[in-house]
């Protein structure tokens, strides 16, 4: 397959549906390769032949000698599969399909035998149904958007092509250009993880934006996501967040959305910032990457007003923004600045009648102590507050360079505030005529802090026996059943290191005896028989046993009262098992989704905790301390810490369980949902019980 | 005893927090559906008292020096005939004693145990800013951690109450969740009026805690109830 570095840096471009008539796209895109600068050799492909925009247009492309690196598909969908067999023949080592009309309208046949041919011939599909590609490296507009969005940091990879011109251009008007624009539509052939690494590894490019609807290939995503965005903060727009949505978006490019909630876990876990709409991540990619890089999580609010203050703190919370709670320190660092009526409690209030200076001195006294790791600057408009004169203060200090930790701004107020507001923004200094906006920025710089922070742990896959699990899964799919028995259950789960209430069965009351004082008492009996369905019914069930005596005693009440109830039942023993002490229930589960692969699933057991979904989600590769983070993150964990002055559970032996449950899954497609539940968890160093499990297999399609 | 007498008792004691048993008595009156519990001072008024309820009962210690009745062996569940009920009683006393000598013992409760229904809570504060606030939400452990609750301002009309119920996160659960019973929501919102009414005709009640209150599908009882008194 070719280096994907020649997508982004053609030799020579082909554009085939180049004309001279300015009314359709194929002149559009021609024409932005044409004056967009690009420096290699342009080929218009046109039946037609001549010249087209004074370039001498080809035919086909087995006219030009070494086939070309990319070539740009502007014909309609009928035509495309001529086109690129035309491509793939003649040694074309890109091809980005511009047309629409396929798999996002149901075409998806059409769209699979242009890509397949394209694949064996080894081209490379981007699209169908895009906006193009740009690249500032490349010199290359291979679009039909407009001109002029070259010049900035900022890559951009959408899934829709309209909102990728739509984000590009609302970009410009807010003096955000682009190192980079790729639209992948279809998501065909070409996805996100193909671009991620040419994208990250590019100079020019600080920050990465994407919007997607639907994920594909999700297990890779996940692998190079984890190490991108440690290295370049990646800003995500994700839409298919409602059901309604999520509909549309599968209309829209044909991509299956998938669980948002799946989503968003995982989103985190690799690393994304999720933003909201396209005005927050915009503003996300104009500063994250340009703020400097907080060296703690100690945040200051400066403003002159309480109520914004109050607003802000309320902000920091939602945000996950730490406010600084040193009162001495604060209160040595304010000295002489803050107004006795004033707070030097964070949010530190400087007061209504602050004026620029006074502003100044706080913003220095800030930025001079060292465990002040960043800064909320907020303001009122007021009579005594100069804005022009603190504005003016601002940019020059902004662009020597003094502000060296993260100082993010929001003044509320008339015309002048606003208008020096944009002043600023417009700098590249991060201040927002909202503080929400202020203060969701600097959520976003932290969030991409603390990914950096956390270590890329080795994933972990615990041992297993595939022996066992294999032959059970075999028997199985023998049977033509994709339900596992019981038993069959608690064998794979054996198999995986998981520990289930110990149950034997026994045929005789000694043998109930040895057997109960192996497992330990209490334990349950129950009566083994195929022709028993309702047990309890029968009398064939008995709880809390204590000792020998009431084995002795259970076994022979069990055994008369089903022979009572069923006279010609066959009983083929008493099963003799451990009873599960109470504990908190938790359930651990897996399956196969729809666009992340294998993932893993944890929350906490019980009816009302089903109805609130409290549940988190991870994909792989998984390490043990991801796992950990991952049960920390149900709202419910507090449970798990111990209430009420109960112990802690344990936390350690839950991790273990969700590990081995993930390499199961992931290990055995013919799994496709696994299900303990209830994990009954006990205290610290007590470990776990499985107590009862469901397992499924994935349906097998026609032919094998 | 009638509700100024048992509040009057209170003060004299310069106790704030009612015992269940007073709690229970002073909701009784207010036609609020609480389980009926009664105060046994000896072994043979508790046989009595529980043959007359009729079993399964429960049996607790009743002291103002034991908060958490549980820890120190005070609390005796399912209780099936006099024989046990009597040996309840003296079990009781002796596992208190044995915790703590010096516990003022005043009696041991006795209440008929409730068949298990839907675990809610129903109670009301008084909000700096607001004054008394009915709150309700699902019961247990789940409230505490979740916060799943909603609260209202006194006094409550029947469509406040109604609404409190259906914004829960929990409130599918009510509507029988997984072929779990019911909850007759009718039944809940008239038991919230009735607490909001007995709030607010009663202005010296700083904080009061039905939980659990078990919800059934024809009815609802609290369980346990308790009752602080404002500062006289």
């Amino acid at each position: 397959m070719p280096d994907i570095k020649y997508l982004f840096e053609p030799r020579s471009v082909a554009v085939i549906g180049a004309t001279d008539n300015p009314l359709k796209l194929g002149h559009v895109v021609l024409n932005n390769v044409v004056s967009g600068g690009f420096e290699g050799r342009v080929y218009p492909v046109n039946p037609k032949g001549g010249q087209i925009m004074g370039l001498p247009a080809i035919k086909s492309l087995g006219e030009v000698e070494g086939g070309v690196d990319l070539a740009v598909v502007v014909i309609p969908a009928d035509r495309v599969f001529d086109a690129i067999k035309d491509c793939a023949d003649h040694n074309v080592r890109f091809a980005a399909i511009i047309t629409s009309g396929f798999s996002e309208i149901g075409n998806t046949a059409e769209e699979r035998r242009i890509v397949s041919y394209a694949v064996e011939h080894g081209m490379r599909i981007l699209g169908p149904n895009i906006v193009g590609i740009f690249s500032s490296v490349g010199k290359l507009n291979a679009t039909f958007a407009g001109a002029g969005m070259g010049g900035g940091t900022v890559a951009l990879i959408s899934q829709s092509g309209a909102l990728a011109g739509a984000i590009v251009g609302k970009a410009l008007v807010e003096h955000i250009s682009f190192s980079t624009v790729v639209s992948i539509g279809n998501k065909a052939d070409i996805s996100e993880t193909d671009l991620l690494d040419y994208i990250v590894s590019n100079e020019t490019t600080k920050v990465i934006m994407m919007y997607m609807e639907g994920v594909t290939h999700g297990e890779q995503l996940v692998n190079s996501l984890q190490r991108i965005t440690r290295i370049k903060p990646v800003i995500v727009l994700k839409s298919g967040r409602s059901k309604r949505g999520a509909l549309a978006a599968a209309s829209h490019t044909g991509s299956l959305a998938g669980e948002d909630r799946v989503f968003d876990d995982i989103a985190r876990q690799s690393g994304l910032i999720r933003a909201e709409g396209v005005q927050e991540a915009l503003e996300w990619c104009k500063f994250v990457a340009s703020i400097p890089e907080p060296k703690g999580e100690n945040t200051v609010i400066i403003t002159n007003g309480g109520g914004m203050g109050v607003m802000a703190a309320d902000a920091c919370e939602k945000y996950g923004i730490n406010l600084y709670d040193n009162l001495s320190d604060m209160k040595t660092t304010f000295t002489g600045i803050v107004p006795e009526f004033g707070s030097s409690k964070n949010p530190i209030d400087i007061t209504g009648q602050a004026t620029a200076a006074d502003y100044t001195h706080s913003l220095d006294a800030a930025l001079a102590n060292d465990n002040i790791n960043s800064i909320l600057c907020l303001g009122c408009g007021t009579g005594l507050f100069d804005i022009d004169q603190f504005a003016s203060q601002v940019a020059q200090e902004f662009a020597a360079g003094k502000y060296r930790k993260p100082l993010l701004m929001s003044f509320v107020g008339g015309l002048q505030i606003e208008n020096n507001v944009k002043k600023l923004n417009d700098m590249g200094l991060p201040i927002f005529g909202d503080i929400l906006n202020a203060t969701s920025c600097l959520g976003a710089v932290y969030s991409n802090y603390r990914h950096k922070l956390a270590d890329l742990d080795p994933p972990e896959e615990p041992a297993l026996d595939e022996g066992v699990i294999r032959t059970v899964i075999d028997a199985v799919r023998k049977d033509n059943r994709r339900f596992l028995l019981a038993n069959e259950g608690q064998a794979v789960l054996k198999a995986i290191g998981v520990r289930g209430p110990q149950s034997i069965i026994s045929h005789s009351i000694d043998e109930a005896i040895t057997l109960a004082e192996k497992i330990g008492y209490p334990v349950v009996m129950k009566v083994v028989s195929r022709d028993i369905i309702h047990k309890s019914d029968a009398g064939g069930v008995a709880l809390d046993i204590l000792n020998r005596a009431e084995v002795s005693d259970a076994y022979e009440a069990i055994l008369q009262s089903c022979r009572r109830f069923m006279p010609d039942a066959r009983i083929e023993g008493i099963e003799i098992s451990e009873q599960v002490k109470p504990g908190v229930e938790t359930i651990v589960g897996g399956r196969r989704d729809i666009s992340f692969g294998p993932i893993v699933m944890f929350g906490l057991g019980g009816i009302y905790v089903e109805v609130m979904k409290d549940i988190v989600f991870r994909a792989f590769p998984l390490s043990r301390k991801q796992t950990f983070k991952m049960i920390s993150e149900i709202r419910t964990y507090p449970l798990l810490l111990g209430v009420r002055g109960e112990k802690g559970k344990d936390i350690d032996a839950v991790a273990d369980v969700i590990l081995r449950v993930g390499v199961l899954i992931k290990r055995f497609e013919d799994i496709s949902d696994i299900e303990i539940n209830p994990l009954v968890a006990y205290d610290h160093g007590e470990g776990v019980k499985a107590v009862d499990v469901r397992i499924l297999l994935s349906k097998q399609e026609a032919g094998q | 005893m009638s509700k100024a007498e048992i509040i009057e008792t209170a003060r004299r004691e310069k106790r704030t927090l009612l015992t269940e048993i007073e709690s229970k008595q002073v909701l009784k009156a207010a036609k609020i559906p609480v389980v009926e519990t009664r105060l046994a001072t000896s072994k043979k008024e508790a046989v009595e008292i529980a043959a007359k309820m009729g079993f399964p009962v429960v049996m607790k210690i009743v002291s103002p020096d034991i908060s958490h009745k549980s820890d120190v062996g005070g609390v005796k569940l399912g209780i099936q005939n006099a024989t046990q009920a009597g040996k309840a009683y003296s079990e009781i006393l002796a596992s208190v004693k044995k915790h703590d000598r010096k516990a003022k013992v005043v009696g041991v409760s006795v209440q008929k145990m409730a068949r298990q229904g839907l675990e809610i809570i129903i109670g009301m504060t008084k909000d700096a800013q607001f004054g008394p606030v009915i709150m309700f939400g699902l019961g247990g452990i789940l409230v505490e951690v979740l916060k799943d609750v909603s609260f209202r301002i006194v006094p409550l009309e029947k469509r406040d109450a109604a609404e409190m119920i259906t914004e829960i996160k929990g409130f599918p659960v009510l509507k029988g969740y997984r072929g779990q019973e019911p909850a007759n929501i009718p039944f809940l919102e008239d038991m919230i009026v009735k607490v909001s009414d007995f709030v607010e005709k009663n202005p010296d009640i700083k904080e009061l805690d039905l939980n659990p209150v078990f919800a059934y599908k024809d009815g609802a009882m609290a369980v346990d109830a308790r009752i602080i008194l404002e500062t006289a």
